[in-house]
C-alpha cells in the first residue's frame, strides 16, 4: 500500500523545486531594519533576509491573510508576509521576556534563533486565500489526502490545521534543507564562528516548533508553545494585524503580557510557559479580541459571501479540471502552486472560469437572502438539528443547487459560519498564582464559557444569493425549509436579513 | 443529527458518513443502559477526559476527534468535540450556563428525541456499537468525575 506520507513529501520536493529552482541566495553585509505598520522597526539578521528574500517568503506576498475581507474592509489587504514577519517580531520580544524572568538564560542562543525561524516560517504552507483554500483542500478534502496524512503519521494527530502540516513539511524537506545550505555557503570563511552558528540550526526541530511539538528530547515542549500554543507568536499579531487593518479596534496589551511571562515547574510533569496573575487580563483580551473579529470581521456576511465563492471556485477548477496559468488542482500540493494573482487574472480558457472571476474581480458578491439565527428556528423538532446541518455538506449542496435553479440564478450558498475556537486560551493557558501554585486561565474566570455563551447568541446562518434575486430565493429557501420540517419566523429572518420592505433596514 | 426530518442516507465509507462522528458523542450522552445512567448534569470537563480515553477504543467512531494535550493537570481538548458541544448548544438542546459553564445539562425529553433520531438512522449493528460506546463513555466519565 502506498505510504501517503512519502508520496505526499514527494509533491512537496516537486513544488519546491519548481519555486526555487532558478533562486541563488547572495551575500547580506548586514541585518536588516523592516519597518512595519503596527509594530515599528524590527531588526532581521542576515540569514533571516535571505530567507525572507526567498521566493518561499515572497509567494507568502501573495496569499492575503483575511482572504477576501478586502472587498468589505478595503484596508485588509495585508498578507501573510508581513504577519510572519509580525511574528518574528513577537517571538523575539517574548524569549527576551522569558529569559529575563529567570536567573538562568531559559532559551539559548541556538533555541533562540530557531524560535525566530519558526516564526518566520509558520505560515510556509499556507495556500491561496488563506483559510478559503483550505476549507477545500483540508476540511472538504474530497481526495482524503490530508486526513490519510493525519493517520499515517502520529506528530500530526493533534488539532492541526492543514496550512501547519504544508509548513511542516516543507520545513522539514531536502529541498528546504539545500536552500538553507546555499544561505550559508554565501558567507566567508572568515566568519567561522557565524557559520558555525547557523550550520546547529536544525530545521527538523524548527519544523517540530511549527506544529506545536516538542522540538527535540533535549527542548522543552514550552519553547515550541512560543510558536503554536495557546498564547502563541500567531495570535499576538494576527489580532492586532486583521484588527488594524480592518478598522476595528483589538489591541493587546503585549507589553502587559511580557513583562507577567516566566516557566512554571510543577512537581510532576514538564515545566510549562505561565503567565502572572497580574497579567491575566491580557489572556482574557486575547479571547474577547477573537471573539470581535469573528463577530465583526470573518463572519461579516460579505465576508462570508466571498469566503465561499472562492471555495466554491477552488473546488469548481479542482472537479472540471481546469487549468488555471498551466495548472491544475489534482492533488492538496497544487493549492501551493495556484497564487491569488494567478487565479484572479482575467483571462483563462475557460470562459465559465472567467466569469466567475470577473465576479470576484468586480466585486459581484452574493448578497443576503435570509439570515437565520437560533431566535428564528420556531416549533417542532426542527429546532434541535438546525446548526447541524452546516455539518451535512452534500445535502446542503444539494439545497444549494435545487435553490439555485429553481430561482434560476448562479449563486445560492447556505452557510453556517464556524464558530471561534478559544478552547486552547481557556484550558491550556496556565495562570502562576504564586511560586508554588499555577492553574488553567478557566480556573480563574469561565472565559470561554463567556464567549461560548456570547457566540452561540450570535450564531447564525445565512441564505445568500445572485444579487437581484434575494427576494425569490428567500421564498424558495422557506419553502425547502418547510418541506424538511425546518418552521422559520419569515419576518425576524428578512428583517435581519435587511430586505428593503423592513423599515430600518 | 438529533431530529427526524434528518434521517441519514446510509454511506458505504464512515469518512462519508458527514454524522459518524455527531452521533457517536449523542449516543455516548442517551445510549447509556439503566444500570449505567449517569447523574445529569455532567461536568463539561470530566465530558473531555472520558472522550480522550475512548478514543484509543473506539477508533472507527471516533478517530477523527483528535486531542491537543496541555500542561499537566489541564483538560485536554478538541476541535470536533467542542464543535458538536457547541451547535448543541446553539441549537438549545444542551446548556451550560450555570454559573462557571462547568456542567451541561441535556433535558430527558431532548435525550429521548436524538436518541430516537440516532435510531432511526443507525443500522442494528451500529446501535449496538454506539451502546457499547455509551456504557464505555459513563464508566470513563464516573472514573474522571470521581478523581476531580
Amino acid at each position: 500500500m502506498p505510504d501517503p506520507a512519502e508520496d505526499f513529501k514527494k509533491g512537496i520536493e516537486g513544488f519546491l523545486e519548481e519555486l526555487l529552482g532558478e533562486y541563488k541566495p547572495s551575500k547580506i553585509r548586514a541585518d536588516k531594519i523592516i519597518r512595519d505598520a503596527i509594530l515599528g522597526h524590527n531588526i532581521f539578521y542576515r540569514y533571516e533576509i535571505n530567507l525572507i528574500d526567498s521566493p518561499l517568503m515572497q509567494r507568502l506576498r501573495r496569499v492575503h491573510q483575511t482572504a477576501l475581507a478586502y472587498l468589505t474592509y478595503p484596508a485588509a489587504t495585508h498578507t501573510r508576509f508581513e504577519h510572519s514577519l509580525g511574528c518574528v517580531v513577537f517571538a523575539q520580544k517574548m524569549i527576551d521576556a522569558l529569559n529575563r524572568s529567570s536567573e538562568i538564560e531559559l532559551i539559548g542562543e541556538v533555541p533562540k534563533d530557531e524560535i525566530r525561524l519558526a516564526a518566520l516560517l509558520h505560515d510556509v504552507g499556507h495556500c491561496l486565500f488563506s483559510h478559503a483554500s483550505e476549507i477545500v483542500y483540508d476540511r472538504w478534502d474530497l481526495a482524503g489526502e490530508i486526513r490519510a496524512l493525519r493517520r499515517a503519521n502520529p506528530e500530526l494527530s493533534g488539532e492541526l490545521e492543514g496550512h501547519e502540516i504544508l509548513s511542516y513539511y516543507i520545513v522539514k524537506s531536502d529541498r528546504f534543507k539545500k536552500l538553507w545550505k546555499e544561505i550559508i555557503t554565501q558567507y566567508d570563511r572568515a566568519e567561522g564562528k557565524f557559520i558555525r552558528k547557523l550550520r546547529k540550526i536544525n530545521f527538523d526541530r524548527v519544523a517540530n516548533m511549527i506544529i506545536g511539538a516538542q522540538a527535540a528530547t533535549d527542548y522543552p515542549i514550552w519553547q515550541s508553545k512560543i510558536i503554536n500554543g495557546p498564547f502563541d507568536v500567531d495570535k499576538l499579531d494576527y489580532m492586532g494585524r486583521d484588527g488594524y487593518f480592518s478598522g476595528l479596534v483589538t489591541p493587546i496589551d503585549t507589553d502587559r503580557l511580557f513583562v507577567s511571562l516566566s516557566v512554571f515547574a510543577p512537581h510532576t510533569g514538564e515545566p510549562y510557559m505561565c503567565v502572572d496573575i497580574t497579567g491575566a487580563t491580557v489572556l482574557e483580551q486575547i479571547l474577547f479580541n477573537k471573539m470581535l473579529l469573528f463577530s465583526s470581521v470573518y463572519d461579516h456576511h460579505k465576508v462570508r459571501g466571498s469566503f465561499r465563492m472562492i471555495a466554491s471556485l477552488l473546488e469548481e477548477v479542482r472537479s472540471q479540471q481546469w487549468s488555471v496559468n498551466g495548472i491544475r488542482l489534482k492533488r492538496v500540493v497544487d493549492f501551493l502552486r495556484l497564487d491569488e494573482y494567478g487565479l484572479l487574472s482575467p483571462k483563462h480558457g475557460s470562459k465559465e472560469l472567467n466569469a466567475r472571476v470577473r465576479n470576484l474581480r468586480e466585486r459581484i458578491l452574493p448578497r443576503r437572502a435570509l439570515v437565520i439565527t437560533p431566535q428564528a428556528i420556531r416549533g417542532g423538532i426542527s429546532e434541535e438539528g438546525f446548526f447541524e446541518l452546516g455539518l451535512q455538506r452534500k445535502k446542503i449542496n444539494g439545497w444549494e443547487k435545487e435553490l439555485a435553479q429553481k430561482a434560476g440564478c448562479d449563486t445560492v450558498f447556505i452557510d453556517f459560519p464556524p464558530r471561534p475556537r478559544v478552547e486552547k486560551v481557556g484550558e491550556h493557558s496556565m495562570v502562576r498564582f504564586s511560586k508554588e501554585r499555577a492553574e488553567p486561565l478557566s480556573k480563574l474566570y469561565p472565559t470561554s464559557g463567556w464567549i461560548k455563551g456570547y457566540s452561540e447568541v450570535r450564531r447564525r446562518a445565512y441564505v445568500l444569493a445572485s444579487p437581484g434575486y434575494e427576494q425569490i430565493v428567500a421564498e424558495l429557501a422557506f419553502k425547502l425549509f418547510a418541506e424538511q420540517g425546518i418552521k422559520l419566523d419569515k419576518k425576524l429572518c428578512l428583517e435581519l436579513a435587511k430586505h428593503p420592505k423592513y423599515p430600518g433596514s | 443529527m438529533v431530529s427526524s426530518h434528518l434521517k441519514k442516507e446510509k454511506a458505504e465509507d464512515s469518512s462519508e458518513d458527514e454524522l459518524h462522528l455527531v452521533d457517536a458523542v449523542l449516543a455516548a450522552f442517551c445510549f447509556q443502559s439503566e444500570s449505567r445512567k449517569l447523574r445529569k448534569p455532567m461536568d463539561v470537563q470530566a465530558v473531555y477526559r472520558a472522550f480522550a480515553e475512548l478514543r484509543q477504543k473506539y477508533p472507527a467512531w471516533l478517530q477523527d476527534m483528535s486531542f491537543t494535550y496541555g500542561p499537566p493537570g489541564t483538560v485536554p481538548i478538541s476541535g470536533a468535540l467542542e464543535d458538536i458541544l457547541f451547535d448543541l448548544g446553539a441549537s438549545g438542546i444542551m446548556s451550560v450556563e450555570n454559573p462557571r459553564y462547568k456542567y451541561l445539562k441535556i433535558p430527558p425529553l431532548k435525550l429521548k428525541l436524538i436518541r430516537q433520531a440516532i435510531l432511526q438512522r443507525r443500522s442494528e449493528t451500529e446501535q449496538d456499537e454506539l451502546r457499547q460506546l455509551a456504557d464505555e463513555f459513563s464508566e470513563q466519565y464516573s472514573k474522571v468525575a470521581e478523581k476531580r
